[in-house]
């Protein structure tokens, strides 16, 4: 993988309307790519996110499913979810490597009201910086995939960093570099785009006729793409058909900021012409000379 | 986490009436013993109602380890359980097949066999001394006690949670074996496979792919037989220990009464028994 370390240049910041500063350098978008058909639902890729971002171990219990867990948590951050269904009288596995996408479009920071508790990387990484979360769960409401998770400990709301202090280093996040049948793959995103076309073809000559790529237009695209071998099923996936980011917080947020600066700028100009017209004040005008 | 059947007060036996009632009409095969249930169903509704508004002391063990069934059957009192008994035989006895109803005369007759067949059933002994005293099989004797206890212990499980991480093959609740499985979607999990005690109709969560007698979950060794009507219930078999068991898959039909079901489907039954296969645990009318 060529992918230059240290690729971290800001793109958005929750609760600013204004861009952030341009990069001089320039930064590919990195992506991962999920080829559900190669998963095994190992959930190796699991332990991986626990290990290396040093989540608290949760006691589970067999709930009917194969799933570890039952659902995310503030200490679980990527969860296997196994869903199964007849197609044609035989049993398939719906298998979903569930956790955030990473959208190009991010309905979280969004939605977000804290300045800087949510960081868009020129990479595509979206990130919680949870010193600046004030456990509004805003965020929680704004994503299309149900993926923040609010902690009643801390107060803060968590969810997957892409392991990006293990791809500011230029290496792979922790759940690609464990897979052992190499389901996850991980690159620039058109590179992974360019993979996950060859991917297509292989399952269409396999006779998933229905397969599909995962890259929903309404955030944008994102930065964890999946590749089904079954696109007419994605709510089978667990995955929205047509997901959306809302950008309303942020574009009332910009219009709001900038009433606010026209106001403030309107006040500084009317006492400079109040000024000029009616010149300093006296001390006389308010005691009458006293 | 229990869901389900045991957790509907009263209303579940009209639930299962109206089920029997229209499985009477789809599957005339089934009369028979869909006929005695629907004779029976009033009878147990009315001892359920009963059990709810009794005192039963010591019953429900407090305290008990997650490995231990929460449910003492041994603990009621037989000098309460007696006079009901009688007259649940009273009501029952004239609309049973012969070969039962002559049997439970033979009960009915005399106060201390059903107090010995009472307590023997509640202490999990076996019947075979006293069905030797009234000339029939210890499993035909089961049916009286077993029929009369069924709502009784379903009354009293209802209201103590199945620990969620019960594991065993047997039921949290009294203890005995289960008469069939479901599957199930709910929102934690799809095809949740739960089994359902003989006894008290509790639910608990088992793994799908593992025989519920022997533990076997060999892929090779676990088979399915399912046939075209009903497509919702099949029989699990096991070939290490050549047990079976029916399942209930309430994907198929959400509108399936598993313990109605269950009985209505005897052809699958006679099938397995043909096959050599056992059941786990014969259902109240002794298939």
């Amino acid at each position: 993988m060529n992918l230059p370390a240290n690729n971290l240049a800001i793109k958005r910041i929750s609760a600013s309307a204004e861009p952030a500063t341009p990069g001089i350098r320039e930064m590919p978008e990195i992506a991962k790519l999920v080829d559900i058909s190669r998963c095994i639902g190992c959930k190796a890729c699991e332990i991986a996110c626990k290990e290396w971002n040093d989540l608290k171990v949760e006691p589970t219990y067999n709930f009917g499913s194969y799933q570890s867990h039952v659902d995310l948590s503030p200490d679980t951050w990527l969860l296997m979810r196994f869903n199964e269904l007849e197609i044609d009288g035989n049993l398939n596995w719906f298998i979903t490597k569930d956790a955030c996408l990473h959208c190009e479009e991010p309905g979280c920071l969004y939605a977000c009201p804290a300045e800087g508790a949510i960081v868009q990387y020129e990479n595509g990484i979206v990130d919680f910086n949870q010193e600046n979360c004030i456990g509004c769960q805003y965020c929680v409401a704004g994503c299309p995939f149900d993926i923040p998770r609010f902690s009643k400990e801390t107060r803060r709301v968590y969810k997957c960093n892409m392991c990006i202090d293990r791809v500011e280093a230029g290496l792979e996040p922790a759940c690609v570099k464990t897979c052992p049948t190499n389901a996850i793959a991980y690159g620039t995103k058109d590179d992974m785009l360019a993979l996950a076309d060859q991917k297509l073809t292989i399952l269409n000559n396999r006779g998933f006729a229905k397969a599909a790529i995962y890259d929903p237009e309404g955030v944008g695209g994102t930065h964890m793409m999946y590749v089904v071998p079954h696109g007419d099923h994605l709510p089978d996936y667990g995955l929205p058909e047509k997901p959306v980011a809302q950008q309303g917080a942020m574009a009332a947020l910009a219009v709001f900021k900038r009433i606010g600066a026209y106001m403030f700028g309107a006040g500084i100009l009317a006492t400079a012409l109040h000024y000029l017209a009616v010149g300093p004040e006296s001390p006389d005008s308010d005691n009458g000379g006293g | 986490m229990t869901t389900g059947l045991s957790r509907r007060p009263l209303q579940q036996w009209e639930v299962r009436r109206q089920r029997a009632v229209k499985l009477l009409a789809r599957r005339p095969h089934a009369a028979p013993p869909l006929e005695f249930l629907l004779e029976l169903l009033p009878l147990q509704s009315e001892l359920f109602r009963w059990s709810t508004e009794a005192e039963w002391p010591g019953a429900i063990v407090t305290g008990a380890g997650d490995d231990t069934p929460k449910l003492r059957l041994d603990a009621l009192s037989i000098d309460l359980l007696v006079p009901r008994f009688a007259t649940f035989l009273e009501g029952l006895l004239p609309h049973s097949p012969d070969v039962l109803a002559e049997i439970g005369a033979g009960v009915q007759a005399r106060e201390p066999t059903q107090r010995a067949l009472l307590k023997h059933y509640l202490a999990g002994q076996d019947l075979s001394e006293i069905a030797a005293g009234l000339d029939c099989e210890a499993r035909q004797l089961e049916f009286f006690p077993r029929a009369f206890m069924q709502p009784i212990a379903e009354a009293l499980a209802r209201d103590t949670a199945v620990p969620e991480d019960w594991q065993e093959n047997f039921c949290p609740m009294c203890g005995r074996l289960p008469q069939l499985a479901l599957l199930r979607d709910d929102a934690a999990a799809r095809g949740r496979r739960l089994l359902v005690c003989g006894l008290c109709a509790s639910e608990w969560t088992f793994r799908r792919g593992v025989c519920p007698h022997c533990g076997e979950e060999r892929p090779g060794q676990l088979f399915i037989h399912s046939v075209p009507d009903p497509t919702h219930v099949y029989v699990d078999e096991c070939k290490s220990c050549s047990a079976y068991l029916k399942t209930v898959d309430l994907r198929k039909d959400g509108l399936a009464v598993p313990l109605v079901d269950e009985i209505a489907t005897v052809e699958l039954d006679i099938w397995a028994e043909e096959r050599g296969l056992w059941k786990i645990q014969p259902n109240l009318l002794g298939m």
